[in-house]
């Protein structure tokens, strides 16, 4: 009787022990890790293919000196073509802008010409980038700013392929009319930038 | 009656320590007392649930930037109480608003190795494989199994990024994320 007694104590404290150890499942530690990445857009100096170039001078930095813009027998526009790379980066849906600041190949200074004297030459700029072409027509039919644009839709780098031609007798007083000596000049712009 | 009686006070005897009659000169008992320590572990608070890379990008050319001295962050009041088995898990930082494959050339995942130090003598580590789209075709883990019980720190961090291919350019984004996951588990070959 004495030794059922104890059984039965001791059973209960065996119960309670165990009650106090019974396992559950631990919930693992999950850490996010986070971080960014800028929008950006980078465009390097350009570069001038001379070798397939047809009526280029020079080339000093970014500037281009066409050779002879008339032809010395008609004195209107002799033809020029060169092309014209930039190595260029965007990491985001972008715009690629192409402009002219006075639409055409104009006369530095001076007055009117004569009648039957051109002292604008217009020119085209067809440019590529990222499986995308756009073309800019500085027509020269009054002097201001043209621009053209091209959007790309997804990231994109590689080199922004400018190609700039003349057609041969392109004026702005008719085709073949003679040119006003002097410099003419234009400065194209390439922007890359958000849409 | 008087059988009842003595069962009575041995009950009394031992329950109390009190016995109002002299107890039989000769009896003795035995009590053994047993009781079960189940095998447990627990994981404790992260200091920060959260670790900031900050800027993954070279601002100059798009591709990864040297990333150094990015904050850790620890779980504090870890422990087992048999052998243990750490495991740690990490995903790709990957841009998550941008949809798609990104273009060639470039990537919207950033890979690195996460490392759980401070439970054992060794860290445990793992690096993520995530391809330019931020898919692993591959499982992966860290870990590492204790024999002893154990109580400590535990600190994450993370190091050696690197983008699937040598030069890829990041997409852009705002918001790149992975996640670390840490588990604790009893190990079964462990002691006691």
């Amino acid at each position: 009787m004495t030794r059922a007694a104890f059984r039965t104590l001791f059973s209960s404290l065996a119960l309670i022990a165990m009650a106090g150890s019974s396992r559950a499942q631990i919930a693992p530690a999950i850490v996010r890790a986070v971080g960014s990445a800028n929008e950006l857009c980078a465009l390097a100096a350009p570069q001038v293919n001379v070798g397939g170039a047809s009526n280029v001078g020079s080339v000093a930095g970014s500037t281009v000196s066409i050779a002879d813009l008339s032809d010395d027998q008609t004195l209107s526009t002799k033809a020029t073509d060169f092309d014209v790379r930039f190595a260029a980066l965007c990491n985001f849906d972008h715009r690629v802008t192409v402009s002219s600041d006075r639409g055409g190949l104009w006369l530095q200074g001076g007055s009117a010409p004569p009648t039957g004297f051109a002292d604008a030459v217009p020119y085209q700029v067809a440019f590529t980038w990222a499986d995308g072409s756009q073309a800019l027509q500085a027509d020269a039919a009054s002097e201001g700013e043209v621009d053209a644009a091209l959007d790309v839709n997804r990231p994109a780098f590689g080199d922004i392929v400018l190609h700039v031609h003349v057609d041969q007798g392109a004026t702005n007083a008719g085709s073949g009319a003679p040119l006003v000596a002097g410099t003419y000049e234009d400065i194209l712009r390439v922007t890359l930038g958000a849409q | 009656m008087e059988r009842k009686l003595l069962t009575l006070a041995v009950v009394c005897s031992v329950l109390a320590g009190l016995c109002a009659v002299p107890c039989a000169a000769s009896d003795s008992a035995t009590l053994t007392v047993k009781g079960t320590v189940g095998s447990a572990c627990h994981l404790g608070d992260l200091s920060s649930s959260q670790i900031d890379v900050g800027q993954l990008s070279n601002n100059t050319d798009g591709t990864l930037a040297a990333i150094s001295g990015t904050p850790g962050t620890t779980i504090t009041g870890s422990w087992c109480n048999t052998g243990s088995k750490i495991t740690v898990v990490a995903s790709p930082l990957v841009a998550l608003g941008f949809a798609g494959a990104p273009p060639s050339g470039f990537t919207k995942a950033v890979n690195y190795t996460a490392s759980a130090s401070g439970w054992g003598s060794a860290a445990v580590s793992d690096t993520t494989l995530g391809d330019s789209s931020g898919a692993e075709s591959t499982s992966h883990s860290g870990s590492q199994t204790l024999n002893d019980p154990e109580a400590n720190a535990i600190t994450v961090n993370l190091a050696a990024f690197s983008t699937p291919s040598s030069g890829d350019r990041l997409v852009a984004d705002g918001d790149y994320e992975g996640t670390i996951t840490v588990t604790l588990a009893t190990n079964a070959a462990g002691s006691p």
